[in-house]
């Protein structure tokens, strides 16, 4: 048995008062909070081991280059990769897909008229990057729509795939509804007519057990801050044969082999899509925050997540005038987008603030989904397993408070 | 229950559920539309002006309590008055107007009031354009 309580107590930031409460942190899924081990590793890396990577030949850059290199490792762990030359260290899930659409476009996979399809719960980082090169490229966008469970229609994924679709580029879960999408069968079906997938796994990996072989995709991307490792580290993971394949998007230092004046040859993966000095203590905090997760287990991690989610889903949908976006409990994560009758999103978090109640409002990076849906603004409550389910009883009475200030809510 | 509430003052909550001067105005002199990309919340103003003085105004807006009573309370405010002393009202009128503002929500108080004098800047320099859009505020 997992003590949650301890494992809790391990942030230090979940022991501070918000306007003079509780901080009760619902905001996960736009940035997770870090525990001390991870804090800690970053202090030590500068305290002891700070030096640039693979250059020099003294003790710190070596130790410095050891503890660089096990990030790699770690990464290509987490997700099952083949090898740390599949793991391409980037500043944020954002840079990862435009470093992927570059690489693409530069060696020329795609031709005109040729079609990239996207799920209709895209982040704007996985959507603008293939707006932005169908426009170059005249290439054409197309959208999986969403059944009424708000899940994806892939019988309609189906119907829109064909000899044209050069890439699927899909969210694995949906940052706004949670929902879990079947990255398997879309990478399947991409496979089929012979193009790519590439899956933004941003709200999976911190959540659940994440293996690219099992789903079969040739890109899988995610970032270091939302599963308690620090901002300024994103991770890509490639597929060895694709990634080699690919042209390098920033060039540089450390990026290449060999350097003459009019010409360079570039270096080994994973090094060729590193160029300049990287976050090198990001990479080691976020090593410890693998370490971190995979000490407690991610089949735990799971399990709390369904179990907070399922506590969450029951209390929010039981309260009048609060409607709440998504599938059922058990087909996603624990993030709840809803919204109040009768009052602003804005509104509700300022509310819930007042109370040291952390929550999302506004669109949540997908505006093209929230237009979709019939709405301007969302309240996003998203929970990661250092709540409680106290918490879950205090966003309730947080939304109540709100109905009673705006006088709404009663039947 | 009661709820201690220094978040949304009586000014505001009303305002919110009954806000005055909501819609189009018919052939307005002015229409200055724009809003906070941050945020999402999105306001039009329109001015009926006679000579230099605005004679009647509304708005249409997408936004929460704070960012509606202000445009509400704002095309209130404006009517009777020349554009000269409509460039002179300050935020802190208006929060003191909408009873009272918390830190966090000044940008949503003063949504309109940035659009409308904007608007009214532009409309000074040119007085042809009557249709004034895209302000980032």
């Amino acid at each position: 048995m997992v003590n949650w309580e301890k494992i809790r107590k391990e942030f230090p930031i979940l022991r501070r008062q918000v306007n003079k409460k509780p901080l009760v942190y619902l905001d996960s899924a736009a940035t997770s909070q870090k525990p001390r081990v991870v804090i800690d590793a970053i202090a030590d890396f500068y305290c002891n081991h700070n030096a640039n990577v693979h250059r020099a030949k003294h003790t710190l850059s070596e130790e410095a280059s050891n503890l660089f290199d096990e990030g790699h490792e770690l990464a290509a762990d987490l997700v099952n990769a083949y090898s740390m030359q599949e793991i391409v260290l980037t500043r944020n899930a954002t840079e990862a897909i435009n470093l992927v659409s570059f690489g693409l476009k530069k060696k020329g996979f795609f031709k005109k008229g040729d079609e990239i399809l996207v799920s209709g719960m895209e982040h704007h980082a996985n959507l603008v990057p293939w707006i932005v090169l169908a426009e170059e490229l005249d290439l054409k966008l197309k959208v999986i729509p969403l059944s009424s469970s708000m899940e994806l229609d892939l019988d309609a994924a189906e119907k829109m795939i064909s000899k044209k679709t050069r890439l699927v580029a899909v969210s694995h879960a949906s940052n706004v509804l949670g929902t879990i999408n079947d990255v398997r069968q879309l990478s399947r079906l991409a496979h089929d007519y012979g193009g790519l997938c590439l899956v933004d796994a941003c709200q999976s990996v911190p959540h659940f057990p994440v293996d690219v072989r099992k789903i079969g995709c040739d890109f899988l991307t995610w970032s270091s801050h939302k599963m308690c490792g620090p901002t300024g580290v994103g991770l890509l993971w490639g597929r060895q044969d694709v990634l080699s394949s690919l042209p390098p998007f920033l060039t540089g230092g450390e990026m290449i082999s060999e350097v003459f004046w009019d010409r360079a040859t570039y270096n080994s993966l994973p090094w060729r899509f590193e160029a300049g000095t990287m976050d090198i203590a990001g990479m080691v905090g976020f090593g410890a925050a693998v370490e971190f997760l995979q000490g407690i287990g991610f089949d735990e991690i799971s399990k709390r997540d369904s179990n907070l989610g399922r506590a969450a889903h029951k209390a929010l949908s039981q309260l009048p005038g609060v409607k709440v976006l998504g599938p059922k409990p058990e087909k996603k994560v624990s993030i709840f987008s809803f919204t109040v009758d009768g009052v602003h999103p804005h509104d509700v978090a300022t509310v819930l603030d007042s109370d040291g109640i952390a929550i999302r409002s506004g669109n949540h990076c997908a505006q093209p989904l929230l237009r979709d849906l019939g709405f301007d603004a969302v309240c996003r409550a998203s929970f990661y397993f250092y709540n409680s389910f106290d918490e879950v009883d205090k966003l309730v009475e947080g939304i109540e408070k709100t109905q009673r200030i705006f006088k709404v809510g009663k039947k | 229950m009661t709820d201690s509430n220094e978040l949304f003052s009586e000014v505001i909550l009303e305002l919110y559920k009954n806000p005055q001067n909501r819609g189009k105005l018919n052939v307005p002199s002015l229409e200055v539309s724009g809003g906070n990309p941050i945020c999402g919340d999105k306001a039009t103003i329109f001015l009926k002006l006679e000579g230099n003085t605005v004679v009647d105004a509304s708005f249409e807006n997408v936004g929460c309590a704070i960012s509606t009573a202000a445009a509400s309370l704002l095309t209130e405010m404006v009517k009777g008055k020349t554009i000269i002393e409509v460039l002179e009202i300050t935020p802190h009128q208006m929060f003191d107007e909408l009873g009272g503002i918390i830190q966090t929500r000044i940008k949503c108080a003063t949504l309109a009031l940035v659009l409308l004098k904007e608007g009214l800047r532009q409309y000074q320099k040119n007085p042809a354009k009557t249709a004034i859009s895209g302000i980032r505020v």
